[in-house]
């Protein structure tokens, strides 16, 4: 039987979450970018307007193995698109959340979005910083977007597929831990102890 | 799923969630009381009124001892302090047993201790947070902080600052108080400026006694003799020097100063006229305002109401319609994944002569309607997995009407074969 994950990569305007996706997708992304207009063609020339969607296959090579399929979607980073990302993000196995470090105009943004998906969010989260190769700096900013003390925080450089495909696996590892911790999202063994 | 998170934090059952959403619903629902956060070790907030006032561990010592543990108290001032009932040690009247206390050091401890384990739970992950409205920190020092002991508070920095009405204004810089040029039953005022015909009533007691000064507790004030006892004596302004028109000119914050021109707006007051002994007629009313717009065209008018009715068009359609089947929609039980039910409805209107027949899908009544004015039938009753009956199509009815597939069942893939393969891809992928 065939395995399917699914990831939901989603985030501000020009993130590079479009970059992400086409790091590890094996079949050409089926993109739905469209020229831009207004202030945000000073940004990028095209951009998503309904979803980005690629795929990884894995075959089986033993007869008790699965053949495993990465589905990974890829949300409009506009916030008038806001609701794709509310009905895609409790379809999927989990939400990776990409940010801009160096853009810090749209870092306001990416919190109103961050606080946002994690009101209800019932998967994992990974955060993507995007632009930034310091560990410390990425959670800082990712800390001050919302998210918790033990949610993944990846610095990355999405221009490099390598760079990507360092941030899907840390949301493959997420699904891992979530499947190993009862209750859906994943509770750190730090959170359990606490510390103050 | 606690349904009192639910229905008071407004929650939806959806746990664990970030503590900071929490702490959010509580401020956002202005709650009063007790919300125990089910984190490790489980966090108790209190709140009044939206505003958290103490938050500590299950695991915390009382507040007396971390007071004293922090220098905020001394443990005499504690013994003292304290008010022993049965086994609850109240620490509500503190600061009135013991006047002694720096009480701005007390609470400004509590605060820091409460806004310390606030920011840790903000960033935990709560698996529940269970709310229990009106349930005080035993301790009593939500009592720290009533409207009493904040006027207490106060009380010494207002001692402190200066009296408030210390500037002299000089008697020209004074507003003009209205000239009262006589009191008691014949009272009249002046206005300073130039008015239009405004009689005043008698201040008239709740007894029917003409009122004045202190007296005029409980009276009725009227502006015109017929809403009042027409017994009474109206009294009368006396006529103002300038009784024509009074000129309004708009002045903008920035000191500019519309200048009058033909489409100003001017309110014009008729000259006072003799009171009547019926009240009826020579009043002041809004009849008498007139109102002078200029000349506008006929044009411009055509188009304001064009486009009152366009906006108020827009608001109409606008206002989201009961749909005449809303979809069912059922959480999965696990997995996050959604299914979604929807109940078929085609409904259609023939209009047959003059009275219109309601049609069901199954198109039974289409040949009642197609005949002229027959009978109104009720809509046949809908069952989706029923296919409607070959017969006249009917406008606006779908012969064939669309039905969902059925839902694909749930994969059976059991954990560990994800996680199998889960290793597989992540390892496939750090070996590219």
């Amino acid at each position: 039987m065939e395995q399917v994950f699914k990831i939901l990569v989603t985030g501000p305007f020009a993130a590079g979450k479009t970059s992400l996706i086409q790091s590890v997708s094996q079949t050409p992304v089926v993109a739905t970018d469209v020229l831009t207009s207004g202030d945000e063609a000073a940004v990028k020339a095209a951009t998503t307007v309904a979803m980005d969607f690629g795929t990884y296959l894995l075959d089986a090579n033993e007869p008790d193995e699965d053949p495993v399929r990465l589905l990974l979607f890829g949300t409009p980073g506009q916030a008038r698109f806001q609701f794709m990302t509310d009905v895609m993000k409790g379809e999927v196995d989990v939400v990776t959340y990409v940010v801009d470090f160096e853009a810090t105009h749209t870092h306001r943004e990416a919190g109103l979005g961050m606080r946002a998906l994690l009101r209800d969010l019932r998967v994992p989260l990974v955060v993507a910083v995007n632009r930034c190769d310091d560990p410390v700096e990425a959670a800082l900013l990712a800390r001050s977007l919302g998210t918790l003390a033990h949610e993944p925080v990846v610095p990355c450089q999405l221009i490099d597929p390598a760079s990507g495909r360092e941030v899907i696996v840390e949301a493959l590892v997420s699904i891992l831990t979530a499947l190993d911790a009862p209750g859906g999202r994943p509770v750190s063994p730090s959170v359990l102890v606490g510390s103050s | 799923v606690n349904r009192r998170s639910n229905d008071i934090l407004g929650l939806d059952g959806i746990w664990p969630r970030p503590g900071w959403v929490v702490l959010d619903a509580a401020r956002e629902t202005q709650f009063t009381g007790q919300v125990t956060f089910d984190s490790a070790p489980p966090v108790d907030v209190y709140f009044d009124r939206g505003r958290p006032y103490l938050a500590e561990r299950h695991t915390d010592p009382p507040i007396g001892a971390k007071l004293v543990d922090n220098d905020a108290l001394d443990a005499a001032q504690l013994a003292r302090g304290t008010v022993r009932a049965g086994e609850h040690a109240h620490l509500g009247r503190l600061f009135d047993l013991v006047p002694e206390v720096d009480r701005l050091r007390v609470l400004v401890t509590l605060e820091l201790l409460t806004e310390e384990l606030m920011a840790w739970v903000a960033g935990q992950s709560v698996r529940l947070a269970t709310p229990t409205p009106y349930l005080m920190h035993p301790s009593g020092v939500h009592r720290w902080d009533s409207a009493e002991a904040t006027a207490e508070r106060m009380a010494p920095l207002v001692a402190v600052a200066g009296p408030v009405d210390v500037v002299v204004v000089p008697d020209a810089a004074r507003p003009v108080a209205p000239e009262l040029e006589q009191l008691g039953d014949d009272m009249a005022i002046r206005w300073s400026e130039p008015s239009g015909s405004v009689r005043i009533a008698a201040v008239i007691g709740p007894s029917g006694v003409v009122a004045s000064g202190g007296e005029s507790a409980g009276a009725v004030i009227a502006p015109v003799e017929g809403d009042v006892d027409v017994d009474a004596t109206p009294v009368e302004i006396p006529t103002p020097e300038d009784p024509t028109i009074d000129r309004f000119e708009v002045v903008w914050p920035t000191g500019e100063v519309d200048p009058p021109d033909g489409s100003e707006i001017a309110v014009g007051l008729e000259p006072p006229t003799a009171p009547q002994a019926d009240g009826g007629e020579g009043g002041n009313d809004l009849s008498d305002v007139r109102v002078d717009v200029g000349d506008v065209a006929d044009e411009v008018v055509l188009a304001v109401r064009q486009a009152l009715a366009a906006i108020e068009a827009d608001a109409i359609a606008s206002r989201p319609a009961r749909p005449a089947a809303a979809p069912l929609f059922h959480y999965g039980e696990g997995g996050g994944s959604v299914a979604t039910e929807v109940r078929p409805v085609a409904t259609a209107t023939v209009h047959g002569g003059s009275a219109p027949v309601s049609a069901g899908v199954s198109g039974a009544a289409g040949g009642a309607g197609a005949g002229g004015a027959g009978p109104v039938v009720p809509p046949a009753p809908i069952d989706p997995l029923v296919q409607p009956p070959s017969g006249p199509a009917i406008p606006g009815v779908m012969a064939n009407p669309p039905t969902l597939p059925p839902a694909p069942p749930p994969p059976a893939a059991s954990p560990d074969r994800r996680r199998s393969a889960l290793r597989r891809l992540v390892d496939n992928l750090r070996g590219r």
